[in-house]
């Protein structure tokens, strides 16, 4: 029962100190909250770019046109060599009488041009779909040195290439942006809760002669530092989910193949993991800050 | 109750404030600690409240080593030593009342009856009339009683004092130091640290009298001078 009326205490201290320093507290929460919107931003351009890898990862990504002459048996060593690679998802063998098929599948109206010509101008082929495309450059270099069986080797996936390219340098760029932001971020919580522990020395001084616990007296300060980091989340929350269910349909709808997140789920997640960063941090900074700045 | 066995305090100035100092106050007892300024009366009070640490020897109060104890441990020897200081150390932007519920509060004290404990240290100390008053708008000697009205308030069994009349004119010092030996007729045990010669005369208590750091006398009832 008193530790419960301990802890309404400690909670209206805090409360009572923020209003007191309301200026610092909220510049405080301001910065958190930019911090915390680069931070969503960057999880979410991460999140897209992981996903566009995903599906154009889903496709063909090498295929291998044969030479007319080659042997069964080449072929069959290309195709045994390729299934082989862990990094190799499918391979599909395409005759030349699948090939000239296909043609006439999917282009209905050439179809008559096959007629004309009366033998068949398709090379036999192998579709490779790969299971992580980081190695597709390097199979292709494998199989065009095959001159045996292979034609021409045709690489689909340099999108992949690029779009790892791009997905890495985020990846380090939103690292190093979110660490800097951080650590200014701490900063702040750190310095305002210097600043509230300042301005409630001599109350600090007076509890602790007259038997404060160290909880008691530090316990107002972390618990502000915590508030300051979840409101600030909060914010930044609010003003992500704001804009990106703007920004996002519209994206999508520009760019068909962007699949940018909008399902609930995703943005709940993101939600969740930005107020517990914000928290984390706010708690951090003012820990810290009360042990340096309360020592006896 | 309270005994210094060969306590020294060095700062870490290499100043000697202590110098195998040991005392022995009984339970019950009112003691003035007198001597002239940097005698280290300040000092040993401070070793009292383990506000600092003695450099060598061993202090007991209450029948607790308290140099022995743990950081964790320190709030509960501070809730059995209430402290008198000179600039009376009240809150600013509290009254009377709230200055005296906080320290009940600060020691966990939220039963039913803080209300009337604090009323009825207030009525002990004659500050029941300015209850709802602000530090600012009470004499010093009104707010030297707010100060013993908290350490009465959480029924600290000693009490110490630092030059708690220096502040004061002499009638209202003297208001003050009677006001502690009533509280000492309770049962608590009190220390005066004091330059004021006039008190210490008409009082004939407990005289420890320091000088550079060392006792240079020791008399259960005496005046300022030998």
């Amino acid at each position: 029962m008193n530790s419960l009326r301990t802890l309404r205490y400690v909670v209206g201290a805090s409360f009572a100190a923020m209003w007191r320093n309301r200026f610092t507290s909220f510049a405080a929460i301001m910065t958190t909250a930019v911090m915390l919107i680069v931070f969503t931003t960057f999880l979410a351009i991460n999140d897209t770019l992981d996903k566009m890898i995903e599906t154009l990862g889903r496709r063909t990504n090498l295929v291998i046109y044969l030479l007319d002459d080659a042997k069964p048996s080449d072929v069959n060593a290309l195709v045994s060599r390729a299934s082989s690679r862990p990094d190799v998802a499918q391979v599909n063998f395409i005759s030349r009488a699948e090939a000239a098929q296909s043609f006439r599948e999917t282009l209905t109206d050439l179809a008559e041009v096959l007629d004309v010509i009366e033998t068949n101008p398709f090379p036999a082929s192998v579709e490779i779909r790969m299971l992580d495309p980081s190695g597709v450059l390097e199979l292709a270099e494998e199989m065009r040195a095959d001159t045996a069986a292979v034609e021409q080797v045709l690489v689909r996936a340099d999108v992949v290439g690029k779009l790892l390219r791009i997905s890495r340098l985020a990846r380090i760029g939103g690292s190093v942006i979110v660490i800097a932001l951080g650590a200014v971020t701490l900063f702040v919580i750190f310095n305002t809760i210097r600043l509230a522990v300042y301005s409630r020395r001599e109350e600090i001084e007076i509890m602790k002669l007259i038997g404060a616990t160290d909880w008691f007296v530090r316990g107002p300060f972390v618990i502000e530092g915590a508030f300051i980091g979840l409101v600030g989340a909060g914010l930044a929350v609010v003003a992500f989910v704001v804009a990106y269910s703007r920004i996002g349909p519209t994206l999508n709808a520009l760019v068909a193949f962007l699949p940018i997140q909008t399902e609930t789920g995703f943005v709940a997640n993101l939600t969740l993991f930005t107020l517990l960063v914000g928290l984390v941090v706010g708690s951090v900074g003012s820990f810290f800050s009360v042990r340096r700045h309360l020592e006896t | 109750m309270i005994v210094l066995h060969n306590v020294g305090k060095t700062y870490e100035t290499g100043a000697l404030a202590l110098d195998n100092v040991s005392i022995h106050v009984p339970e019950r007892d009112f003691a003035f600690l007198v001597g002239p300024s940097g005698a280290g009366k300040s000092t040993l009070l401070r070793l009292l409240t383990k506000d600092q640490e003695p450099s060598s020897g061993s202090i007991f109060v209450d029948g607790m080593n308290i140099t022995r104890l743990t950081r964790r441990e320190i709030p509960g020897l501070r809730r059995r030593i209430g402290v008198i200081f000179q600039d009376f150390k009240l809150l600013p932007d509290m009254n009377v009342t709230e200055n005296v519920e906080f320290a009940l509060k600060v020691i966990g004290e939220y039963g039913a009856g803080r209300r009337d404990r604090v009323a009825e240290t207030l009525d002990t100390v004659g500050l029941s009339h300015r209850a709802n008053y602000y530090p600012y708008q009470l004499s010093g000697g009104e707010q030297q009683r707010v100060a013993i009205a908290r350490c009465l308030a959480i029924r600290a069994p000693v009490v110490v004092a630092d030059e708690p009349t220096g502040n004061l004119d002499l009638e209202t010092g003297w208001e003050t130091i009677q006001l502690l030996a009533k509280v000492n007729e309770e049962g608590t045990t009190v220390v005066v640290a004091t330059h004021n010669q006039d008190l210490v005369n008409r009082m004939q208590r407990h005289v420890i009298a320091l000088d550079n750091g060392r006792v240079v006398r020791d008399e259960m009832s005496g005046g300022y001078d030998e």
